[in-house]
């Protein structure tokens, strides 16, 4: 290990310590109506209030299909017929458990473009508090 | 060294990280998108020390067309590249600076990686807020870069240097050369 090797792994930390504090707080008012946006390329969902259970199919031109699992107060990717599968992994997101998640109030399935988000205002995302 | 040495040396090199990147795609790391261990990486290091910038690069483009039409899928290759041109400009600039030795150029390859790949997500995605994402990226693609740095390190202190193959080479031309004047 060289000196400006040290120098290095010193910047990478500090700006992944800069990123960490500087990252949205998602401001978990308990009792707010959450509710899933669903972007996918090329189709437009409507909010989904997370109340009752359900199932939502969203498929795609080109044959990609994932299916997401609504449940009262959270959602996750339930199936998705991709190679890597990583958004079924990234498991469930509730407003309680959304600070703490990697990926936050989101689930993303890259192969297919589709993004899950938690939000807990009509048209608006997360209220963010820096 | 000889044009046909280095062709040889670059294909066995592509076939290393094909294997490499064959057993990674076994490794189920963890369900984050973007953290995987890089270990081709470690070889793209060695190329960039043996063969320079120029052929380093044509490695990472057929490394990265190869695996995803492999193990992938096109939308996957997108992000690879962007995360392999990246960290390959990155890399080969960290390279000729003084005090940075295979272990630094190794770090700083593995967070640029990952900063490329964010840099796409978030052009298709249209999210932004996933640049904080890169906040636990970069420590984890700087463990990994860490570890391959050492590694590339390592081997190339103990694998036949170059050094002593273009000697050798030299030492038979003169010899060719005082055999047939």
């Amino acid at each position: 290990m060289k000196r400006r090797d040290w120098l290095i792994i010193l910047v990478v930390l500090i700006a992944s310590l800069a990123l960490y504090l500087l990252r949205p707080k998602a401001d978990t008012a308990a009792t707010a109506q959450a509710y899933l946006r669903i972007s996918a390329p090329d189709q437009q969902f409507d909010l989904v209030p997370l109340t009752d259970a359900q199932d939502i199919t969203i498929t795609q031109a080109d044959g990609s299909v994932n299916v997401v699992e609504v449940f009262a107060g959270g959602f996750r990717m339930k199936e998705a017929n991709c190679t890597n599968q990583d958004c079924i992994k990234q498991g469930d997101v509730t407003l309680a458990n959304m600070a703490d998640r990697p990926l936050a109030n989101e689930v993303i399935c890259l192969p297919h473009r589709v993004v899950l988000e938690l939000v807990t205002a009509e048209d608006q995302t997360v209220e963010i508090t820096p | 060294m000889r044009k046909t040495r280095r062709l040889t040396l670059a294909a066995l090199l592509v076939a290393v990280m094909m294997v490499l990147g064959y057993v990674e795609s076994m490794i189920p790391i963890s369900a984050v998108p973007g953290i995987k261990l890089g270990l081709s990486n470690c070889v793209l290091l060695i190329s960039l020390y043996w063969l320079g910038t120029g052929l380093s690069v044509e490695l990472m483009v057929v490394k990265v067309v190869l695996l995803g039409f492999l193990f992938g899928n096109p939308m996957m290759i997108a992000y690879s590249l962007a995360g392999g041109a990246l960290s390959l400009a990155v890399m080969a600039l960290l390279r000729r600076v003084k005090g940075v030795g295979p272990v630094g150029v190794g770090i700083a390859g593995g967070v640029t990686h990952n900063i490329g790949q964010v840099a796409v997500a978030v052009l298709t995605l249209q999210t932004p807020s996933l640049v904080y994402y890169l906040g636990l990226l970069m420590p984890v693609g700087a463990g990994m870069g860490l570890i391959t740095g050492l590694v590339a390190q390592t081997l190339m202190h103990t694998l036949p240097p170059l050094k002593r193959l273009e000697d050798k080479e030299k030492r038979e031309e003169t010899q060719l050369e005082e055999n047939h004047p």
